[in-house]
């Protein structure tokens, strides 16, 4: 319906037949309005141009008699303003006189006026004015006015013809459309609802013609059901019976062709009658015409399984699960199960209708199974199911239960917590659930056996599932892993305690692969400390190595003492220098050896490279000191025969000058000698300082900060002026253990030479004092040094500086850059040695044109420093009687006078065995003996021992100028209570015969008193 | 009945006889002193004159300057007076009688007493105002300021005495006897007179045979003295 073309509905039709004939109607209508508004206007406009002829004829002729033109102009704008007035003129005599507006002369109106003006008695037609009104806006109004008609009754029209469309479609065409729709649709079989349609049914004296189709319609209706229904009925029962009969032929066919089980029919005389594909498959004949021309008993192995199952069958009806064995085509055995009913017919035939299965699959299932039970019951895994849950022990097997201490019975439904030791039980059930999320998952856990005793396990657990998901069962096997635990643990601790040693050994313990660029493959940590990179800095393409470091000139002799041992499968020792990051050179000692494969080659070099930057050091500076100590034993032999020459004369002078008196020429001229004399000891003193052999100084807690200011103030008096000196003490605790006068001649000698240094162009001297400590590792490198704290004695110029070969030789004796008579080349040296004996150290660093900084370290101290003066001692004096022994009688007179005016008693004895003998005499004669060491015969070492052998407690006391072949501790050693330098001074000597006296007393004393 | 058109006949002879010379109805647009509304102007005067001693009659009407030149252009009047020569041009039906009537002094008259004037184009920087139809004004000023062109001389002055005007440009005597009439003071004339022209009467063509007669007659007035007279009687003293 919905697809006819609009030609074909009424509605259509009788929509275009009113448009056509509403729009003629209009078109007359609208013409007929536009004629009479076209009428109306032009009119207007007669009437207008008959008022403008009246209104304005007058005025516009007085102005045109007075030639106003501008009255005129006034006038004829004033018409022109008139609706549809267009222009306006006036001629006099044919000539325009003013106009206004433009003419046109297409759709126009005309309309013009004479102008007359009495004068001198006479009318003048003074001139004529035209009127021109234009059309186009009248026809463009009634234009406008007729588009207005003719669409607003255009408009009326076709709304007009929509509505009485719209009501001819509800009350008609609609309900024609549900009468022909019910038609179309009408089934008999169905057709139990009757034709209505939207509209209430009139009674049928009352009724429109619509209403008497409907009931005609429905009258049709119900006839034709009666007929169809009776119709169909007959036809539906036949369709079924044929339906049943086709059915359950083509069931039996396909049952018969498709089941998997061989089907037959035979008779009791051995005739197969009908077989299926299955069966013919089964047997592995080509065809069943093939199969049934064979005798049953041929397909049998054993013929006499036939005869069994006829003898059954003689007594029961149905024989099932009849097993047997069947030949193939081929010969091959089938084991096959058969069913088999025996039917007779009417006419009493005997008929055997039987099934075969193939139960080859079965049996091998069947053994398969039991293999897998052997193995179940055999293994030594322990094996076990578990329930769907998790917790439970359903099946195990015998290596389970033993593994757990228990027997198959006890585990058998256990609750599997019950083996799992109770410090793991809580990690069970994430494990359940992680193996039922994941299908299977191996664990250790730690199990428990019967009686206690704990192992670990190795857990593998298969949740086993169904087709939907849902767990059915846990495979589960259990490995004792005690064993294994032990071995890893060895391994770990084995792995362990090589990667430690391999690590902590203070060098790098390296494995280099030959074969691949020397790759460093196994590094300790101790890289970054002996080259400063991390390996991967060091590492280029995927190749890391040292080699670059190695400085240039030294990487041919290093590859060719690795190649050398390589080639002779030996180790190799080589040292060489390597290039620090921080741009130092490293002296470094690399052992190695090479490894070998199977087939020969070396494939690793396996080694260790040390640091030995600073044992080299300490060995430059051993060589250093050993050195200097060979100066200093050369200078220290002359100095003590010097100072043996000197002590007499500078005793003896002091004795005569003591009697002399000081006005005299002679005093004057032996104070010279005297001063003379002290210089040439000052001169020994020096020397002796240096070569570290000198007489024993006092060391004495004492203030440096004074004693640099004082030196300050005798320096300042010999420095030029141009010179400015700056001290800059910061420490805060300035004591150290020292010799005062040495410190001062230490200041003096760095001030000295740095006065020098700046002579010529002045600069700034600058003394400091500040604290410093020295840890382990920074005093390792100084052989002198002991960590601890120390006061740092600096000294600074910005003189002309000095070269690095300059300043490795500035601490020799007798090496000078001063011009010869300037120095004596011991300055420098003296104060290394001062320092030394300090037991500090001293550094320099200095730059050429940039001046020097002589840094001297000595060892702090915390103690109050003493502050007494030796000259404000009295010298201590005593009594006691001692024996004096020297094989110089010029000493023993000198020291018997010495220690006379002291108020000693002394015995002096110039040969050690005299000596001897005078002590065995007479042992308790003496209080103290001094002995001098150098003598014939017998030494004063031998001749202590002796006197100690006679007398233990006697005090002695060794004195000598110079000797290697007794010091401080050797005397000591052997009972020797003081040993003092030559030559001896009077404070000296008073001092140390008082100290061994009372210490003798004390001695005594505590001895009586214990 | 025959009596009474004898009697019409006889005063038509007459009359034709008497009187057959036409009287001649002549326009102008002058002021005093040239023409007066009781016709004893200076022109009014010579025009009755000449007319009489050539013995035509004349009647004399003051009409609008243009509205007298068409007028007498197109022979609804007779002629017109005074008029430079020149006009023919514009006006085709005219014929000038060739003697003049009086003279015409063109002259700025002014309130604002720096302005001096020598020519037309001493005119240009100022604000000017003349009579519509003097054409010897309208094409002589050219480049002034502004050109105000009223219709009549009444007016003009007004723009003057309104300062709606610098200057207005005017013949001397009439604007001499306008500005008494007026009783405009403080409004001064400049010397020397830009243009000075002969005045003439124009007469429509249909009467050119009158213009000689009325010239020679107008040329006998000025040698008898008639001419002289009529000017002491109708020209103020200091204005002539």
């Amino acid at each position: 319906m919905e697809n006819r073309k609009y030609r074909q509905v009424i509605g259509y039709r009788l929509l275009l037949a009113i448009l056509a004939f509403s729009l003629v109607v209009t078109l007359l209508t609208t013409a007929i309005h536009v004629y009479i508004d076209y009428r109306r206007e032009i009119r207007s406009i007669e009437e207008d141009f008959k008022w403008i002829q009246e209104s304005y004829s007058q005025a516009i002729t007085l102005s045109l008699w007075l030639m106003d033109r501008e009255q005129l102009q006034a006038q004829l704008d004033s018409i022109r303003r008139i609706p549809y007035i267009i222009y306006v003129d006036i001629k006099a005599n044919n000539e325009l006189v003013v106009k206004s507006g433009k003419d046109r002369s297409d759709l126009t109106l005309h309309r013009e006026f004479e102008l007359t003006h009495s004068h001198n008695g006479k009318m003048l037609q003074i001139g004529v004015t035209h009127i021109t009104a234009g059309l186009n806006d009248v026809y463009g109004a009634i234009s406008g006015r007729a588009v207005l008609i003719l669409v607003s009754q255009g408009i009326q029209v076709f709304l007009t013809s929509l509505f009485i469309l719209f009501i001819f479609q509800i009350v008609v065409t609609r309900r024609l459309n549900n009468i022909a729709g019910y038609l179309v649709k009408l089934n008999p079989l169905n057709s139990n609802q009757p034709l209505v349609i939207k509209k209430r049914l009139a009674p049928p004296d009352r009724a429109d013609e619509l209403d008497q189709i409907v009931l005609a319609v429905n009258e049709l209706t119900n006839n034709l059901k009666v007929t169809f229904d009776e119709l169909t009925s007959e036809i539906e029962r036949r369709r079924l019976v044929e339906e049943a009969l086709r059915s359950n032929e083509e069931n039996f066919r396909t049952l018969q062709t498709n089941v998997p089980i061989g089907l037959f029919k035979s008779t009791p005389g051995g005739q197969v009658l009908t077989v299926n594909l299955a069966l013919v498959d089964m047997l592995g004949y080509d065809s069943e015409e093939n199969l049934l021309h064979t005798p049953i008993i041929e397909l049998y192995a054993d013929p006499q399984d036939r005869k069994r199952l006829l003898d059954r069958l003689d007594t029961e009806v149905k024989v099932s699960d009849f097993e047997v064995s069947l030949k193939k085509k081929d010969g091959t055995l089938v084991p096959v199960s058969f069913c088999v009913v025996k039917t007779v017919t009417d006419h009493g035939q005997v008929f055997y209708h039987g099934s075969v299965q193939d139960i080859s699959a079965r049996k091998q299932a069947e053994e398969t199974i039991r293999k897998w039970a052997h193995l179940f019951e055999n293994a030594e895994w322990g094996v076990g199911i578990g329930s769907a849950d998790g917790r439970t022990l359903e099946m195990v097997n015998p290596a389970f239960a033993r593994m757990h201490g228990y027997t198959v019975e006890e585990l058998t439904g256990r609750p599997i917590v019950q083996i799992i030791a109770p410090e793991y039980r809580q990690e069970l059930p994430p494990y359940v659930r992680l193996t039922h999320d994941s299908g299977r998952h191996t664990f250790e856990l730690g199990h428990i056996r019967r009686n206690g005793t704990v192992f670990p396990a190795l857990v593998d657990i298969t949740a086993v599932k169904d087709d939907p998901g849902h767990v059915l069962y846990e495979a589960i096997s259990v490995q004792d892993i005690t064993e294994r635990k032990r071995a890893e643990e060895a391994l770990r601790q084995s792995e362990f305690s090589y990667r430690t040693l391999a690590q902590n050994l203070p060098g790098l313990v390296y494995r280099i692969h030959v074969q691949e660029n020397r790759h460093m493959q196994f590094l300790n940590h101790m890289l970054p400390g002996l080259t400063g990179y991390e390996p991967d800095e060091l590492t280029q393409g995927n190749v890391c190595s040292i080699d670059p470091l190695i400085v240039p000139e030294d990487r041919d002799r290093v590859a060719s003492v690795v190649k050398q041992a390589m080639a002779e499968n030996r180790f190799f020792e080589v040292r060489y220098r390597l290039r620090h990051k921080d741009g130092a050179v490293r002296h470094v000692s690399e052992r190695g050896k090479p490894i070998y494969g199977v087939d020969g080659q070396p494939i690793y070099v396996d080694g260790v490279i040390f640091d030995y930057t600073s044992r080299k050091r300490l060995e430059d500076q051993l060589r250093q000191a050993q050195k200097m100590e060979a100066i200093g034993s050369l200078a220290g032999g002359i100095a003590h025969d010097f100072n043996n020459i000197l002590a007499p004369i500078i005793g003896y002078t002091e004795m005569i000058l003591a009697e002399l008196p000081k006005q005299s020429s002679m005093h004057q001229d032996l104070c010279q000698v005297l001063r003379a004399a002290n210089r040439a000891k000052e001169l020994v003193k020096q020397i002796l300082m240096f070569s570290r052999m000198g007489g024993e100084q006092e060391m004495l807690p004492i203030e440096l900060s004074p004693l640099i200011k004082e030196s300050l103030k005798l320096l300042r008096a010999s420095i030029p002026t141009t010179i400015e000196i700056h001290q800059n003490i910061a420490a805060k605790t300035t004591a150290a253990l020292a010799d005062a006068t040495q410190i001062h001649q230490v200041l003096i000698n760095l001030c000295t030479n740095a006065a020098h240094a700046m002579r010529e162009h002045g600069g700034v001297l600058e003394i400091g004092l500040s604290e410093a400590e020295f840890d382990a590792d920074t005093a390792a490198g100084y052989p002198e040094l002991r960590p601890g704290p120390y006061l740092r004695l600096t000294v600074s110029d910005t003189g002309h500086g000095m070269d690095q070969a300059t300043i490795e030789r500035i601490f020799e004796p007798y090496f000078t850059t001063k011009e010869a008579g300037e120095g004596t080349g011991f300055g420098l040296a003296v104060v290394h040695g001062i320092v030394k004996r300090h037991q500090g150290t001293i550094m320099v660093y200095s730059e050429p044109e940039k001046g020097s900084t002589f840094s001297a370290y000595l060892p702090r101290i915390d103690r109050e420093p003493e502050t007494a003066n030796d000259s404000s001692r009295t010298l201590p004096q005593g009594t006691e009687r001692i024996l004096f022994v020297d094989d110089e009688m010029v000493l023993c007179d000198l020291c018997q006078k010495m220690l006379s005016q002291f108020g000693y008693q002394v015995t002096t004895v110039s040969e050690s065995v005299e000596a001897l003998e005078t002590f065995r005499k007479q042992p308790d004669k003496f209080d103290l003996v001094i002995t001098d060491y150098t003598m014939p015969k017998m030494t004063g070492a031998d001749l202590a021992k002796e006197i100690l052998s006679i007398r233990p407690d006697m005090p002695i006391i060794l004195c000598t100028g110079f000797s290697e072949m007794i010091s401080e501790d050797r005397a000591k050693s052997i009972g020797i209570r003081e040993f003092v330098m030559k030559p001896l001074n009077k404070k000296s000597v008073a001092e140390v015969v008082r100290r061994c006296l009372d210490e003798k007393k004390h001695n005594a004393a505590g001895a009586q008193e214990s | 009945m025959k009596k009474a058109f004898l009697l019409i006949w006889f005063v038509l002879i007459m009359t034709s006889s008497v009187y057959g010379r036409p009287v001649l109805v002549l326009n102008t647009s002058n002021a005093a002193p040239n023409a007066t509304k009781d016709h004893t102007g200076l022109g009014d005067r010579v025009i009755m004159e000449a007319c009489k001693r050539i013995g035509v009659g004349v009647k004399i009407i003051v009409l609008p300057s243009e509205r007298a030149l068409i007028n007498a252009n197109e022979g609804i009047d007779d002629g017109n007076f005074a008029r430079i020569s020149g006009i023919t041009s514009l006006y085709p039906n005219l014929v000038r009688v060739p003697e003049e009537v009086t003279e015409f002094e063109f002259t700025a008259f002014t309130k604002n007493l720096t302005i001096q004037t020598t020519n037309w184009a001493s005119l240009k920087p100022y604000n000017v105002g003349i009579i519509t139809g003097w054409k010897i004004l309208e094409t002589s000023i050219v480049g002034a300021k502004s050109l105000i062109r009223v219709k009549d001389e009444r007016v003009l002055f007004n723009l003057l005495a309104q300062d709606k005007a610098d200057v207005v440009v005017y013949d001397k005597r009439q604007g001499l006897v306008l500005l008494d009439d007026m009783k405009l003071v403080r409004i001064k004339t400049l010397s020397p007179a830009l243009a000075k022209r002969s005045m003439y009467i124009y007469l429509h063509k249909k009467h050119q045979a009158l213009a000689p007669e009325l010239a020679a007659a107008i040329k006998t007035m000025k040698e008898d003295g008639t001419y002289k007279k009529i000017i002491d009687e109708t020209v103020p003293l200091q204005m002539q």
